[in-house]
């Protein structure tokens, strides 16, 4: 037992002896992998944030707003849509109301003149399958209504742009984690190959099969490690500096920032699938690249 | 105990390199194996430690027979390899070259620290164990190799061409140092090379010539030579 410990803490060793020897590549294969997992990660925390706003739009699939032409009265289409049993509750936001907010949010006073907001109002259905079959019929009231925003559009849209965001990550990942495996393996080959007669001299004094290999795989995991750590830490520091700026901007006013930005738990796991991609794949590289070169 | 039975061994080209050789080594026996360049020996050589694979026939080392092994390992622990070249590790000094086998082997430090001075005193070298390989002479550095190869107290030894760099005196000390660990370790040793003054040793020579044994002397048919020191 006290052997194979012994064992164990050599190759540990002499993986770092390995990783030492191997200079500049290091760093040229740790910044490799640091962008690709970064690119992985700024793709993981979009498609969450996205899917979470989605989500939050889904749930509020019972709610439409109707939003009124100039002509229309809005008490006369209040009560024709209280007549529907699927309508739970009807708010009007009046024309003024709706300029108020927008003075509010660009915190000038503009003339009413300019005000062309209109007459909206939200409704409230029991279930979110009444909401479609409901706007179907109320769409039939053309000279009274100008436009009836409904979530599920906007979910739609989102879905696309989440897909899309999903499939240019994906492609961007793929081509940077080939450019990191191809790299990574040759490195480890070309450090094999730089210590090929000491290798080939290793195995015919009988030294074991994983003695000779394990610390090129050992190397691998340890570029794994720094480069997700790297990646990691950047990512945090986007993160920081996103949040903070997005709070400054605007969006605290209205309390949306929790709505899609993922929460610490997240970001956690995010930084989790990192790490583990990261060593997993630099690992499987320098495993492949003793497989390839070292015959024992 | 070394054993071989009608060993063939042609490359992929059809060029022969063995031919139908026939050996019985047994336990302890020092035997050279000689011949000009390109007559077989290395490859006999290389076939014994699985360097290299052979195309028919049986070879049985220790009543194992080495062709239906799949880990090579634990036949190469029983086997110190001296090379012509010395194959030391440039980066690690005398110590510690003689000492990396057994550190793979995960023995103490306390154990390598016994063994390593023990080889080292067997070559002449206890000395110079802190000293970088770059710094010893052809003949030093290849006392380092001995010492390597019998660190882990092997049954067999096995030298490929160990005196070819060396100048005619260092090779005389080099081949009465493996006369001495014959005597003192009583290690099978097999000894590739093309000095002709091995005769001096009065141990069994196998004279290989194109790719077959033309010669097989055991020590008592010898000639009797002047003493190797005279020479």
């Amino acid at each position: 037992m006290m052997r194979l410990i012994r064992m164990l803490v050599r190759v540990f060793a002499e993986a770092g002896v390995g990783f030492i020897r191997s200079g500049w590549l290091n760093v040229v294969i740790v910044s490799i992998l640091m962008s690709t997992l970064i690119v992985f990660g700024i793709m993981l925390q979009f498609s969450l944030s996205l899917k979470k706003v989605a989500n939050n739009l889904l749930g509020s699939q019972s709610v439409f707003s109707i939003h009124l032409n100039e002509s229309a009265k809005p008490q006369e289409v209040m009560t024709r849509l209280k007549r529907y049993k699927e309508v739970t509750n009807t708010r009007l936001i009046s024309r003024e109301e709706a300029w108020q907010e927008v003075n509010k949010l660009v915190q000038i006073d503009l003339d009413e003149s300019l005000n062309n907001m209109p007459n909206t109002i939200v409704v409230t259905v029991k279930r979110p399958l009444d909401a479609p079959i409901l706007i179907q019929k109320i769409n039939a009231w053309q000279s009274e209504i100008e436009h009836i925003s409904y979530a599920p559009n906007m979910v739609k849209k989102l879905n696309v742009v989440k897909n899309l965001l999903i499939i240019l990550g994906t492609f961007i990942s793929i081509l940077l984690a080939i450019a990191t495996f191809v790299i990574n393996l040759n490195t480890i080959e070309l450090v094999i190959r730089a210590r090929k007669d000491e290798l080939s001299l290793l195995r015919f004094m009988g030294v074991t099969n994983w003695f000779i290999k394990g610390p090129f795989v050992l190397q691998g995991i340890l570029y794994g490690l720094i480069g997700s750590i790297a990646a990691g830490c950047i990512l945090l520091l986007i993160d920081g500096i996103a949040r903070y700026n997005w709070q400054k901007i605007a969006m605290e006013q209205f309390g949306l920032i929790e709505l899609f930005w993922p929460s610490s738990g997240e970001l956690s796991q995010i930084l989790l699938i990192l790490t583990l991609s990261g060593i997993s794949f630099s690992s499987a590289s320098s495993f492949w690249a003793t497989e390839r070169r070292l015959s024992i | 105990m070394i054993e071989l039975y009608r060993v063939n061994k042609e490359y992929s080209n059809g060029q022969t390199a063995l031919k139908d050789i026939s050996l019985h080594i047994p336990m302890g026996q020092m035997v050279f194996l000689i011949g000009e360049s390109g007559a077989g020996k290395s490859t006999l050589l290389k076939i014994l430690y699985k360097a290299e694979e052979f195309s028919s026939g049986r070879v049985l080392i220790g009543r194992v027979d080495i062709s239906r092994l799949v880990d090579y390992s634990p036949l190469r622990r029983k086997i110190g390899l001296i090379f012509q070249d010395s194959s030391l590790l440039p980066q690690l000094n005398v110590f510690d070259n003689v000492a990396y086998i057994l550190r793979a082997q995960g023995a103490s430090e306390r154990e390598i620290q016994y063994r390593v001075e023990g080889a080292l005193n067997v070559v002449g070298l206890l000395d110079r164990s802190k000293d970088m390989t770059q710094h010893l002479s052809g003949g030093e550095r290849q006392r380092v190799g001995i010492a390597r190869a019998i660190v882990t107290n092997p049954p067999i030894l096995l030298a490929d061409e160990p005196t070819g760099n060396l100048d005619p005196v260092n090779s005389l000390k080099i081949f009465q140092l493996f006369r001495e660990i014959n005597e003192k370790l009583k290690m099978t040793m097999i000894i590739a090379t093309h000095d002709p003054r091995v005769h001096q040793l009065k141990k069994r020579i196998i004279q290989l010539g194109n790719s077959q044994i033309i010669m097989d002397t055991e020590p008592s048919e010898l000639p009797m030579f002047r003493s190797l020191t005279a020479v």
